[in-house]
């Protein structure tokens, strides 16, 4: 197949999921609100703690809530992606698909990127708006924008395949939710939601380096709030191992979930 | 030109058994009883292109296994098969070019979308170019009259309107064999005329219909051909009219005599399922009474003012043959092996 005619399929698949998730606007308006109030919080929060003029760990209080309001937005726009490879698995569904001329994986990936992409843009222009009342707009330079937006992307690769594995596992078990639970956990922590990981003690902050669930959050936020070339580069390049291997273990665990049907029936 | 070919084709699970209880799901923790099930078992096809087909069966009888072997999701035990000359399991994205399918119970449609964009998406994912898919749709949209609601999300449809635009949607690629599982379960009367119109319509343009349903209206309106199987073994192949002539020695009498009679002398071949005043329903069975003799009995008794005499329901028979093979013998037993692992 040329790679224009699988471009044009996938993509049509993104954009449809894009289209689709925008119906879910009332959902949509919930979460917003629920953003404002967690930006009031850790706004009142950090104005009790570091001043208004002060820093914490070299951070000002503008630039910790413009990185919550990234990480945030980024949390926030969570897709269906769970509940559909979930329900794909479980009901058989998952076979309906596999008689059309597509890549399951990369069919879940586009629908995936195509909700991410009208989540993740509304949710940030929601929280910029509720930001930028509360702190101001920051010192933000292009640069720092674009190595923010690639590392979005980046990340949203990472949590694709986190995620996909997570639900894959329906093949094996017999409820994946609460592996989601303890991911959602790790990215609380380990991903650096609430504060950039510079601030966690020696051993977290190390630890939280090597693992993907920085890429998700701290890696663009932190890009986005500084425009730093070399800590671009690092996230940069650790997104894109974690990826490699995710997807590696993400085609593994999704051959042996197929064989799984064949072994023990649709 | 054979669509549809099958040879000693066979599929076999593994299924895990657990016993009840707490203690059963102790126990189920550190050994896992298993239990193979075959599902479908040495299946010999042959379907030709063009064909309308009803394969049907019990539940759990081992249809849908079938399609899916035949749609190549799953892989069989043992045996050989060719759908347009294709090993499915082999070539499945290759074969998914040129077959459809119509799950009545599994939408292929976007549920907050309208038709219009579940059709786009289908146009790319079938990679048709642009003049074909506008060609295609424009085709489609009149012939199964969608205009109407081709641009309202689909939650909003009807269910008549819904399967209507299923079924469209599934031809949009030009499939030349279309798999329809229950296309019109849930339907009301005129829908479900309206979308067995639309599938004899598809296959008299040459399209291969293999159709598997419960609905007995379904299987005599659509297809000259029964294909059934149960506990994975095929049990009838034959045409609708053939089976219906082998399957019914029975036929249905409707008579009114000229005035009322009290009680019947038992009729050996013939049995009354109802009597009132001077209306009677017989079931006769042909094998031990004539219509003639029947007639003659009946005259005996007053003079027939009128005479209706029909074949039972198709669903008596079929009924009749599930009931027939649930009772089986040794060859239609679900074979099972219990292995400890």
């Amino acid at each position: 197949m040329s790679w224009s005619k699988k471009w044009r399929k996938y993509s049509a698949v993104a954009i449809t999921a894009a289209q689709s998730r925008a119906a879910y606007w009332q959902e949509m308006g919930a979460r917003t609100f629920f953003f404002a109030i967690v930006l009031f919080t850790f706004s009142g929060l950090w104005g009790r703690i570091i001043g208004t003029d002060g820093t914490l760990a070299g951070y000002s209080r503008q630039q910790l809530v413009w990185y919550l309001t990234l990480t945030e937005a980024i949390t926030l726009s969570a897709t269906s992606l769970l509940q559909e490879v979930e329900q794909d698995v479980k009901t058989g569904q998952i076979a309906y698909l596999l008689a059309k001329p597509l890549n399951y994986l990369l069919y879940q990936a586009a629908y995936y990127f195509g909700e991410m992409a009208v989540t993740t843009s509304l949710n940030f222009l929601a929280g910029g708006l509720v930001a930028w009342a509360l702190v101001g707009l920051p010192a933000i330079t292009l640069s720092g924008l674009a190595q923010a937006l690639i590392l979005v992307v980046l990340g949203a690769a990472v949590r694709f395949c986190l995620l996909a594995a997570i639900a894959l596992l329906s093949f094996f078990v017999e409820e994946s939710r609460p592996f989601y639970w303890i991911y959602s956990k790790f990215i609380f922590t380990l991903g650096g939601l609430f504060l950039p990981i510079d601030l966690y003690p020696d051993f977290f902050r190390r630890l939280a380096a090597l693992l993907p669930f920085q890429s998700i959050t701290y890696g663009p936020a932190r890009a986005f709030i500084s425009g730093d070339w070399g800590q671009f580069a690092n996230s940069a390049n650790m997104a894109l191992l974690w990826c490699l291997a995710l997807t590696g273990l993400l085609s593994w665990e999704f051959a042996k979930g197929v064989k799984q049907i064949n072994v023990n029936g649709g | 030109m054979l669509a549809i070919r099958t040879k000693n084709l066979g599929k076999e699970f593994w299924r895990q058994k657990k016993a009840s209880g707490l203690l059963g799901s102790v126990r189920s923790l550190y050994q896992q009883d298993k239990e193979r099930v075959v599902a479908v078992r040495s299946l010999d096809l042959e379907i030709a292109a063009g064909e309308s087909v009803a394969f049907i069966g019990p539940n759990g009888a081992g249809k849908s296994t079938t399609i899916k072997m035949l749609t190549g999701i799953l892989h069989p035990s043992y045996g050989e098969a060719q759908v347009l000359g294709l090993t499915p399991w082999q070539e499945r994205q290759r074969l998914a070019f040129h077959i459809g399918t119509v799950f009545g119970q599994k939408s292929q449609l976007w549920y907050h979308l309208p038709p219009a964009d579940s059709f786009f998406l289908l146009g790319r994912i079938y990679e048709l170019d642009q003049r074909t898919f506008e060609q295609r749709q424009a085709e489609l949209v009149e012939r199964f009259e969608l205009k109407e609601f081709f641009h309202v999300p689909v939650r909003k449809l009807s269910l008549g309107q819904r399967m209507r635009a299923e079924l469209a949607a599934a031809l949009l690629h030009a499939p030349q064999v279309l798999f329809l599982d229950e296309p019109t379960i849930g339907l009301d009367v005129v829908a479900r005329q309206s979308m067995r119109n639309l599938i004899k319509e598809i296959n008299s343009l040459g399209i291969t219909v293999f159709l598997t349903s419960h609905d007995t209206g379904d299987i005599e309106n659509l297809c000259r051909r029964v294909i059934m199987i149960d506990n994975g073994n095929l049990v009838i192949d034959q045409s609708i009219n053939s089976l219906k002539r082998d399957h019914l020695a029975a036929k249905i009498i409707r008579v009114r005599l000229e005035h009322p009679v009290e009680g019947l002398p038992p009729i050996d071949g013939a049995q009354v399922l109802k009597h009132k005043g001077a209306g009677l329903k017989i079931s006769l069975d042909t094998k031990k009474l004539s219509v003639d003799e029947l007639y003659m009995r009946l005259r005996q008794l007053a003079p027939i003012a009128d005479i209706t005499i029909g074949d039972p329901p198709l669903e008596d028979i079929i009924a009749n043959i599930y009931r027939h093979n649930q009772g089986g013998g040794e060859g239609h037993e679900l074979e099972q092996e219990v292995a400890q692992i």
